[in-house]
């Protein structure tokens, strides 16, 4: 497992056999999190060729996330279904904020099979 | 829950946004969690709007915060000295636009879709978006000459009536 950290967020990063799961733990509060959430979440899928399973991204630790890393998140999932990775949003139902918060990403997953490259 | 205010002015510094989302998260949770966490979403998203646009190489630009809870209203208000008036405008026309649909998810759901299409991730103004669709608050805004003030207000209502709790 490989871990990161960014300001109040910790990244953990699980290679397992069926999938390669993103674990996102803390805030997220970042004023340009595309200069560092970005740059690691499109270094491990760049940077790793054989890239050949579900990417789940997992936020159920998460406690705060700001709307600038949820457009980077936007861009992120564009940039999976683009090489044709399937996805999975996880997150915690039971929590009010994150079940409006990430409900939406979850559905909006389906409507990028619509859009071109 | 008692009346209170919590006013706070600082200079257009990110890094003290976060105490303000601590502060207002902690003022509102006695009352339920679920609206602590919407009231902090709110606080965060117009506070990161205003450092964003604010003129933050004079000395004496402040953005000034407030936080009230009166009867059965909360009112959270960011005021600032935005830098560009294109960019006061731009605010103005999104909270307009905000508040005449009556679809917030799919107002929310378009902007996703264009944001895709034009990436610029410290421009995307999707806070707002995000404040419409998922919290109870209703948006407004006074301006005067480069300042603007941002209100959020929602009616405090019994956790039972809050559905944003139910989501």
């Amino acid at each position: 497992m490989q871990n990161y950290k960014i300001d109040l967020l910790k990244l953990s990063v699980q290679d397992n056999d069926n999938n390669l799961k993103i674990i996102w733990d803390g805030e997220c509060i970042s004023k340009n999190p595309e200069e560092n959430i970005g740059k690691i979440l499109f270094d491990i899928i760049n940077n790793n060729k054989n890239i050949n399973k579900e990417v789940i991204l997992d936020f159920k630790k998460l406690t705060f996330i700001n709307s600038a890393t949820i457009s980077l998140i936007v861009i992120f999932l564009k940039e999976l279904r683009f090489k044709n990775l399937k996805v999975k949003i996880d997150y915690n139902k039971n929590y009010s904020w994150q079940s409006a918060s990430f409900r939406i990403l979850e559905n909006f997953t389906t409507s990028l099979d619509n859009i071109q490259k | 829950m008692k009346n209170f205010t919590y006013k706070v002015a600082f200079k257009p510094n990110w890094n003290f946004i976060n105490k303000i989302r601590k502060k207002t998260f902690y003022k509102l949770k006695k009352h339920d969690i679920s609206f602590a966490e919407e009231a902090k979403l709110v606080a965060s998203e117009l506070c990161e709007n205003a450092v964003k646009y604010s003129k933050s190489n004079s000395n004496n630009n402040i953005i000034k915060f407030e936080l009230n809870k009166i009867n059965d209203k909360i009112t959270i208000s960011v005021c600032s000295n935005f830098i560009i008036n294109d960019d006061i405008n731009k605010l103005k026309e999104e909270i307009d636009k905000i508040n005449r649909s009556e679809e917030p998810e799919k107002l929310y759901t378009d902007r996703l879709l264009y944001l895709i299409e034009n990436i610029n991730i410290g421009q995307s103004q999707l806070g707002l978006f995000r404040i419409i669709y998922e919290t109870k608050y209703k948006l407004d805004y006074k301006i005067t000459g480069n300042i603007l003030d941002v209100i959020a207000e929602r009616n405090l209502i019994s956790v039972e009536e809050n559905s944003y709790a139910k989501l």
